[in-house]
C-alpha cells in the first residue's frame, strides 16, 4: 500500500493579490503594456526576448510539423508503426520535440476508433507539433462538453460519426501529450509525402476533423 | 482544488462556436503577454504547476470572463508580487520605484530557440515498482485537496481500466506548493462513459485520463 | 528483468502485476514467459502499447463474463489470451508463443486433480 502524499490541506495565501484586480483598468492592452514597460525597467525582461518568442509561434512552430509527421506515418508503414510504439522517439526523429511537447503518444484513428484530445482543466496542447492552441480549444465550451458528449462536439464541427464507431477521448491531465493521427482518406495513393503534409489539418490532429481529398 | 477551472462535464458554457482561420492573436497585446510569461524573470524555484496553481486561484468571476493570455496576466502579476520581485504600485503605475535596482540577468533572446528545444521534460527516476498493471481495475480516489491537484472531479470515486504506464513523472500536487518534485509512476487509465456519466450515456465510448498513483487505488 | 523500478519509461510500460508482501512475482515459469514474449513482440513494433492495451482488457473482458474471478489469479491467462489474439489480427507466427501456450496447458495438467477436466485455468 503506498504512502499517500500529506497535500496541503488549505491552498495557498495567494488570494490576497486578487483584491490588486479591481484596483487595475479592464483594458488588457492597457495592462499589458504597463506591464512590459515595468518589467523592461527592472530588468526582469528582454523585449527582444519576447519577440523571439513571437516569432518561434508566428513562423517556427507550427501544424505544419505535425502534418509531416502524420503524412510521413501515412507513406512509411516502418515509421508508423515507431510512431505508434513510441510517439515521442519517432517525433524525435524528425527534431519536432519541444517545449509542450516532450512526452507525446501518437493516437491512431480507425473506422472503429476515432480520437479527441481536449485539456478540461486548464489547456494542455502538444505545442511543438501543433503550434500554439486555437482559442476555441482553451474555452470553457469545448473543455466541459468534450468529456460529457464528444459525439455533440463533433457534430458542431461538422462531423458525425456512425454509431459502431467508438470515440476515445483523451483528457490531458498530466504532461504527456496526444497527437491524433488521421486517417488517410481514400483517393490519394497517388500523392507524395510533400502533397499529403499539406492536407493534414490542425483540427484533425486534435480530432474534432477528418482529412478530406483534395 | 475544486475550482472552476474543473470544468469537465459542466453544463450551460454555451456553443464551442470555433472561429472560422481565427489569426494567431486577437490583438497585438496577446502576442506580448505571450512573449513576456514566456521570457520574464519568475521568483526562484517558480514551475509550471505552480503557475497553473495561480491560475486557479483567479477569482471565480474574472476566470470565466477574461480571455486566455489575460489568466497569464493575472498569473505573471501575482507571482511577481508574491516572490517580492515588483510591487502593488509599480504594477500599478507601470514604472519601477524610484531608486529600486535594475537586473541584468534575463533570458536573452539568442538562448530562445534551445530553450524551446530542452525545456519541459517531466521524467522522473521512481525508486518503487508499479503499483497497477496494463488492464488491472483502479478506483479515482475520492481525493478532494485545496491545493493544486490534476485529479478532475469528473473522474472522482469511478473505476476504470489502466491502459497505459509512463513510468516517474514530476507530481504536480507537491510541485505546485514548492515542496519538491516527489515524482509517482503516471497512468492513463480509460473510464466508460456510462461508468463516468450514467446509464443514458454512451455504451460505447470512453474518457481516458493521466493519473498518478496516488490518486489510484486498487478496485 | 533486472530491477523493474530503475527502468528507463519505455520498458516499464509492460511491468508484472505486483503481488503481495513476500508473494514470488511469478507463480510459474510461462507466466515469465508470457510477458516477455508480450514486451518483445511490443519493442519489435507487431503490435503499440495503445493495441496491447486494448486486446488485454477484450481478454480480460471475455473471460470475466465467462466466469473468472476478478481477483488477479488468472492475469497471465489474459495475457497470453491478449498475445494470441493479436498474433492472429497482425499474422505474427511464433514459435515462442505456441510454446509458451504448451507450458501453460502443462500446467493447467498437472494442476488437475484425476478424473477432473483439464481447463486452463
Amino acid at each position: 500500500m503506498s504512502q499517500h502524499k500529506h497535500t496541503h490541506a488549505h491552498g495557498d495565501d495567494l488570494a490576497h493579490h486578487h483584491d490588486i484586480h479591481s484596483e487595475l483598468p479592464p483594458d488588457p492592452a492597457l495592462r499589458v503594456k504597463a506591464l512590459e514597460s515595468l518589467l523592461t525597467e527592472k530588468g526582469l525582461v528582454d523585449p527582444a526576448t519576447i519577440d523571439a518568442w513571437i516569432e518561434i509561434y508566428e513562423s517556427k512552430i507550427g501544424p505544419r510539423n505535425g502534418a509531416k509527421v502524420v503524412a510521413k506515418a501515412w507513406v512509411d508503414p516502418a515509421y508508423r508503426r515507431r510512431l505508434l510504439s513510441d510517439g515521442t522517439k519517432a517525433i524525435g526523429e524528425l527534431d519536432f520535440l519541444g517545449r509542450q511537447g516532450q512526452h507525446i503518444v501518437a493516437v491512431e484513428n480507425t473506422p472503429d476508433i476515432h480520437n479527441l484530445v481536449v485539456c478540461t482543466l486548464c489547456s494542455c496542447y502538444p505545442l511543438s507539433v501543433l503550434g500554439l492552441p486555437p482559442a476555441w480549444y482553451k474555452s470553457a465550451p469545448y473543455r466541459s462538453r468534450a468529456v460529457i458528449d464528444p459525439r455533440g462536439v463533433l457534430k458542431e464541427f461538422g462531423l458525425e460519426l456512425p454509431e459502431h464507431v467508438k470515440i476515445r477521448v483523451w483528457d490531458s491531465t498530466a504532461e504527456v501529450r496526444y497527437l491524433v493521427v488521421p486517417e488517410r482518406p481514400a483517393g490519394t495513393e497517388k500523392l507524395s509525402e510533400e502533397q499529403l503534409a499539406a492536407l493534414v489539418t490542425r483540427d484533425s490532429m486534435i480530432g474534432v476533423a477528418k482529412v478530406k481529398a483534395p | 482544488m475544486n475550482g472552476v477551472h474543473d470544468m469537465g462535464g459542466m453544463h450551460g458554457h454555451g456553443p464551442i462556436a470555433a472561429e472560422q482561420d481565427e489569426p494567431l492573436w486577437h490583438a497585438p497585446w496577446e502576442a506580448r503577454m505571450l512573449g513576456i510569461a514566456r521570457g520574464m524573470t519568475f521568483p526562484k524555484g517558480f514551475n509550471i504547476d505552480r503557475f497553473r496553481h495561480i491560475r486557479e486561484l483567479m477569482p471565480p468571476h474574472l476566470y470565466l470572463a477574461r480571455g486566455y493570455y489575460d489568466h497569464w496576466y493575472s498569473v505573471c502579476v501575482a507571482a511577481l508580487l508574491d516572490g517580492g520581485l515588483a510591487t502593488k504600485d509599480e504594477i500599478k503605475s507601470g514604472h519601477a520605484a524610484p531608486g529600486s535596482a535594475k537586473r541584468n540577468d534575463a533570458i536573452r533572446a539568442e538562448q530562445v530557440w534551445q530553450s524551446q528545444k530542452s525545456q519541459g521534460i517531466f521524467t522522473r527516476e521512481v525508486a518503487t515498482t508499479p503499483q497497477f498493471a496494463i488492464g488491472q481495475r483502479v478506483r479515482a480516489r475520492n481525493i478532494n485537496p485545496a491545493g493544486h491537484t490534476r485529479l478532475p472531479r469528473y473522474v472522482r470515486g469511478k473505476v476504470g481500466i489502466v491502459r497505459l504506464h509512463h513510468g516517474g513523472h514530476v507530481f504536480p500536487d507537491t510541485n505546485a506548493h514548492m515542496k519538491g518534485e516527489a515524482p509517482e509512476h503516471l497512468y492513463t487509465v480509460a473510464f466508460s462513459m456510462r461508468e463516468l456519466w450514467g446509464q443514458e450515456a454512451s455504451a460505447r465510448d470512453e474518457i481516458c485520463a493521466d493519473l498518478w498513483e496516488s490518486y489510484l487505488e486498487p478496485a | 528483468m533486472s530491477n523493474p523500478a530503475l527502468m528507463p519509461c519505455a520498458d516499464a510500460a509492460l511491468q508484472p502485476i505486483r503481488r503481495a508482501e513476500g508473494e514470488p512475482l511469478f507463480a510459474e515459469p510461462w507466466e515469465a514467459q508470457a510477458l516477455a514474449l508480450a514486451i518483445a513482440l511490443q519493442q519489435a513494433g507487431c503490435f503499440n502499447a495503445i493495441e496491447w492495451a486494448d486486446a488485454l482488457g477484450a481478454a480480460i473482458k471475455r473471460a470475466q463474463a465467462a466466469g473468472d474471478p476478478d481477483d488477479g489469479s488468472t492475469y497471465y491467462h489474459h495475457v497470453l489470451a491478449a498475445l494470441e489474439h493479436l498474433v492472429q489480427e497482425k499474422k505474427i507466427a511464433s514459435a515462442a508463443l505456441l510454446a509458451a501456450r504448451k507450458e501453460a496447458w502443462i500446467d493447467a495438467y498437472e494442476h488437475t486433480p484425476h478424473g477432473k477436466p483439464v481447463e486452463l485455468r
